[in-house]
């Protein structure tokens, strides 16, 4: 078998001891970082941003998957790591702006975005990331999950640690409210 | 490197339809791309960042016996009891600066009266002068003669300097009158219509 298709559990296994423990966090890496980059990457936006927290990602699972106990699937334990790096930038990211100032009329996301060439959407992809940036945390980690990655519910739950009930919640809020900030935003003057 | 799919199921877009139809088409599924060769740097990066080695210079460690134990015995020599007679000890005598001899004056009794006397008028003479200060010089005496609009044109020029909490502690709020009935059930009916559950959850 090769080793990029080894199972979880023998990346586990062999993260165990000592002799391979780096050899199996590199087919770990290798197995999951393109996933869970494009997971953060839907969240923060940009790619500065997604790196900072994949990489955030990776030493917290080097620190702790020696104790990972096993009572979720390493995906999904590895997918809220992600998840919560990617929450702790835009918080960190929230109060840099706030802190450089309260009265800036143009939206941050907006200037970044039309320079970011990594970022080929056109206006109306511009404004979808503006209206993204506008919700409450959790909504957000829930529409893009469920708006990009067409994750299901149960999914999403497992991430997240929560009731799907609750998620359905967040994701209906945060279609309404990107919905009204798009028609505001896209004809202001319709 | 190839995209991530942008497949969505029917059970999503129907739900999108449903919830949100404009966000259901109209958008790019996939607006980002990556600089070229990312993943390739990155495990490296990782490392970097997990593995951080503390360098010596070579050879040290085949040194640092022979150092230890020079520095011990440089120690042990210094610390040895010196003979008086031996000719390091006069070297070491030799080696201690000289230190002047402070001068000694004898004051006489009645000096000593006179000067004892001489601090007790400089007491006394500053106690006088503390206790009749005069009452206009302390703050509430100068508030006192202030324009009571003059007080409130310096608060309102400087209250956003101000520590609001810590004042409200000092305050006297007994004659303050709460909100009543009314303001309360309007306040109740605005929570009602304009508050997010779901922001609310977040908060918690």
């Amino acid at each position: 078998m090769e080793e990029n298709q080894l199972s979880d559990q023998e990346i586990l296994e062999r993260f165990r001891q000592e002799a391979t423990k780096e050899e199996a966090f590199s087919l770990l890496m290798r197995k999951y970082q393109e996933r869970l980059y494009w997971h953060i990457r839907k969240m923060v936006t940009f790619h500065e941003d997604a790196d900072d927290a994949l990489q955030n990602t990776f030493i917290k699972v080097w620190h702790a998957l020696s104790g990972f106990r096993q009572q979720s699937q390493l995906y999904t334990w590895l997918y809220r790591i992600a998840t919560n790096e990617a929450l702790a930038l835009i918080r960190q990211r929230k109060k840099k702006a706030t802190a450089r100032s309260l009265d800036d009329e143009e939206h941050p996301i907006h200037i970044r975005l039309a320079a970011d060439p990594y970022f080929s959407g056109q206006e109306a992809d511009r404004l979808l990331q503006e209206a993204i940036d506008t919700l409450p945390e959790k909504q957000r980690a829930v529409f893009t999950m469920r708006y990009y990655d067409a994750m299901k519910y149960e999914e999403i739950a497992a991430i997240l640690e929560t009731t799907t009930g609750g998620l359905k919640a967040n994701y209906h809020h945060a279609a309404k409210k990107i919905t009204d900030y798009l028609k505001a935003h896209l004809n202001p003057s319709a | 490197m190839a995209k991530p799919s942008t497949y969505r199921p029917r059970e999503i877009t129907d739900e999108l339809k449903a919830i949100a139809p404009m966000l259901a088409e109209g958008f790019q599924r996939h607006p980002w791309s990556l600089p070229t060769g990312y993943f390739n740097q990155l495990e490296q990066q990782v490392r970097n960042r997990i593995t951080v080695k503390h360098q010596v210079p070579e050879g040290y460690f085949e040194q640092l016996p022979d150092q230890v134990m020079a520095r011990i015995r440089a120690s042990e020599q210094a610390q040895a009891i010196p003979s008086t007679n031996t000719p390091s000890a006069n070297r070491t005598a030799e080696a201690q600066p000289v230190r002047p001899q402070a001068k000694v004056f004898v004051l006489s009794p009645q000096l000593r009266w006179a000067a004892a006397a001489a601090i007790v008028a400089i007491i006394s003479l500053a106690l006088i002068r503390l206790l009749n200060t005069p009452e206009s010089n302390t703050p509430n005496a100068t508030l006192s003669t202030t324009p009571d609009e003059a007080i409130a044109n310096y608060v309102m020029e400087n209250i956003d300097q101000w520590n609001t909490e810590e004042l409200a502690k000092h305050a006297d709020i007994s004659d303050i009158t709460l909100i009543d009935s009314t303001a309360t059930q309007n306040l109740e009916e605005y929570l009602i219509q304009d508050t997010d559950i779901s922001e609310l959850e977040d908060l918690l």
